[in-house]
């Protein structure tokens, strides 16, 4: 199964990267991979599809790359992960413009229907 | 102007004096004074038996005869040429007490007209307080004879008065009858000064004396002070009561009779005899048995006292009770362990639930990959990938736990570069997620040390995380690490961070329990330990401003030596 768009994965941790990857891929989604969110914010914003962000990262972490994405341009699909989610940071999340906040270990079902479910909501065709 | 011409006749030096002013002098005053003087003083026709006129201040006169024959000047003139060039007032009084002689030296220290003082005139030059006092004296001596003696104010050329020693005895004839009275006056005001300052010092020196027993007496630790040859000089309560008894006991016995031949005392003997060899004031921890509470944990000085020829005379020891001060150090060690680990728990438990989750997106895509592609290779990846994350989740929590148990000291020799970068692996997690660029430099890497290998991991720690905390949110962090062999046998491990740097008040007291430079996020009692854990090392701990910016901190620990 391919889809006309794919999956941007942005996470300095570079097992928990490549563990995202080879599950979607394994569930047959195409990816793109960034170290961080300047990485991505230098190279990956066009096509990007739908943006499955790490929250803590040296530099730009993942709200600020939701705020930033959300400034500029409305269209972006941004699902968040975090290793330590609580009320005070899905607030933070939410208000930044983030479609949703999943705490890790995320159950990659779990993950996949979130990210079907938010491209939907953006019109990405499957 | 009357002649006395004959011969024999007796006169006091005054007269000589006349004569010789005859021969010498055109001073009118002084002529008829001493033409009074003569006249007045004219004995007798033979010198008093048993007493010798030149030491009764009367010389036998001069005839003509002998002083036409070219003859050395006669006695009574050499006498009087002498009185007026002594360097001392001298006076004369007649047996009734009226002064009718003052040299010329009297003169010219009081700067009054010649004669101006004989009679009661003597006693204007005395100051205002003084006169009753002296004339009372004088006319008391005058009656009874006694022997005059008094201090007065004596003015000096109608300028200052300077104390002054007036005395005065009787010249009596055989029968005892008080043929004249002579006289000095001597200028004491420097010993007069000198007493004065004498008795202030003595009293400061009194004061301070109180003041030094006080204190010494009020320390609550043991003082005792020993000669060279260990004989106890001094000891105060403290230290009398820590061995039960009183100073009478041991004054100026030896202390090994005092204190007996134990081992513990033996050392103390040792560490003073040490301090007087070395002649310089050593700082020493001792264990010294209380006779209520057993042994006690005491930080001693011993400071060894010279003689003037720079020997060694003996010694001071003053010691502190720091018993309880150590126990507290433990205890703020635990309290610093519970607050480091409570500060790093949320970051641990980011760096577990990273593999965590890798571990799971791996295992659902080792499934995943099963269902779909139906081939072995993909999925044994996905849990080879997922085994490891199982071994770095592992690594965390073996390094918490080496952390958090083993409190027994246990110094051996540790490899610095593993030391130092396995306390980092645990003190920088969550360190570039916060965006802090960690740089490492061993200059040397087979570097041994002799170190307790959990509790410098946790100077480490202590001083790694100080630096992040230091930074916060600041962007462009770094934290420099640089391990290095450095002098008298030590190895330097230096911690740099690029934050705001530490303000020197703080820097002073840094070491201090309960001061921080985090404000009120930090409980000040890291470094305090630090500086506990890295002294009992026999190393140094210190900060100093970064390069460009930030703050420096360096320890230093005892280098192992190849065997």
């Amino acid at each position: 199964m391919t889809r006309p768009w794919i999956v941007s994965v942005i996470d300095d941790d570079e097992p928990v990267r490549n563990a995202l990857v080879m599950a979607l891929q394994a569930f047959g989604y195409t990816t793109a991979t960034y170290v961080d969110a300047d990485d991505f914010l230098a190279r990956g914003r066009e096509g990007c599809g739908v943006v499955v962000s790490d929250v803590r990262m040296p530099g730009t972490n993942g709200i600020e790359l939701t705020r930033i994405l959300r400034t500029e341009d409305g269209n972006t699909p941004v699902i968040l992960l975090t290793g330590h989610a609580d009320a005070a940071l899905l607030a933070e999340a939410m208000s930044a413009g983030a479609d949703a906040l999943l705490s890790k270990p995320v159950a990659l079902k779990d993950m996949m229907a979130e990210i079907t479910r938010t491209a939907a909501f953006y019109g990405l065709s499957s | 102007m009357p002649k006395i011409r004959n011969q024999n006749v007796y006169v006091t030096r005054a007269t000589a004096a006349r004569r010789e002013a005859e021969s010498t002098t055109d001073d009118q005053v002084r002529e008829s004074r001493l033409d009074r003087i003569a006249q007045d003083a004219v004995l007798a026709e033979s010198p008093p038996q048993g007493i010798d006129p030149a030491r009764a201040g009367l010389a036998p006169l001069a005839t003509d005869h002998d002083a036409n024959q070219d003859h050395p000047p006669p006695p009574d003139v050499i006498a009087l040429m002498l009185a007026d060039a002594m360097p001392q007032m001298l006076w004369s009084a007649r047996a009734d007490g009226f002064p009718d002689y003052f040299n010329a030296h009297w003169y010219a220290v009081t700067g009054v007209p010649e004669g101006s003082s004989d009679g009661s005139g003597w006693n204007d030059v005395l100051h205002v307080d003084d006169r009753k006092r002296a004339g009372a004296l004088w006319r008391s001596s005058v009656e009874t004879g006694n022997p005059f003696e008094i201090e007065f104010r004596l003015r000096y050329q109608a300028q200052d008065y300077r104390w002054t020693l007036g005395r005065a005895r009787p010249i009596r004839d055989e029968a005892g009858s008080i043929l004249r009275w002579v006289g000095t006056c001597t200028d004491i005001e420097n010993v007069k000064r000198g007493t004065a300052a004498n008795a202030r010092l003595t009293s400061e020196l009194n004061q301070s004396t109180a003041l030094l027993h006080t204190v010494v007496e009020v320390v609550p630790g043991p003082i005792y002070a020993k000669d060279r040859q260990g004989r106890i000089l001094f000891a105060n309560k403290a230290a009398l009561d820590l061995i039960g008894k009183t100073f009478a006991e041991i004054e100026h016995r030896p202390d090994i009779a005092i204190f007996g031949n134990d081992n513990q005392a033996e050392t103390v003997r040792e560490n003073d005899r040490r301090a007087m060899a070395e002649g310089t004031t050593r700082e020493i921890e001792e264990i010294i048995d209380e006779r209520d509470t057993g042994p006690r944990l005491f930080l001693s000085t011993k400071a060894p006292f010279f003689e003037s020829d720079a020997m060694v005379a003996g010694l001071v020891s003053l010691s502190i009770d720091i018993t309880e001060r150590q126990e507290l150090a433990k205890e703020l060690l635990h309290v610093s362990k519970r607050t480091a680990m409570g500060d790093m728990a949320a970051a641990i438990a980011h760096e577990i639930n990273q593999p965590l989750a890798a571990i799971s997106l791996y295992l659902e895509a080792a499934g995943a990959l099963l269902a779909i592609e139906g081939e072995r290779e993909p999925v044994l990846r996905s849990l080879a990938l997922a085994k490891d994350q199982c071994h770095r989740a592992g690594e965390i929590i073996k390094r918490v736990r080496s952390f958090v148990s083993g409190s027994e000291v246990l110094k051996c020799p540790e490899n610095l570069t593993m030391l130092v970068d396995e306390a980092c692996n645990l003190a920088l997690i969550g360190s570039r997620e916060s965006g802090i660029t960690t740089t490492f430099e061993h200059k040397q890497r087979d570097t041994a040390v002799f170190a307790d290998r959990v509790q410098i991991e946790q100077v480490i720690m202590n001083l790694v995380r100080n630096a992040m905390d230091a930074m916060g949110e600041m962007r462009a962090s770094k934290i420099h690490i640089t391990t290095e062999d450095g002098v008298n046998g030590m190895a330097m491990i230096t911690v740099s961070d690029t934050g705001p740097g530490i303000s020197a008040e703080v820097v002073e007291r840094l070491y201090e329990p309960f001061v921080s430079a985090k404000g009120k996020r930090g409980m000040g009692v890291g470094l305090s330990i630090c500086r506990t854990i890295v002294e009992d090392h026999g190393g140094k701990i210190w900060a100093e401003p970064g390069a460009s910016r930030g703050t420096s901190f360096h320890f230093t620990l005892p280098i192992c030596e190849a065997q």
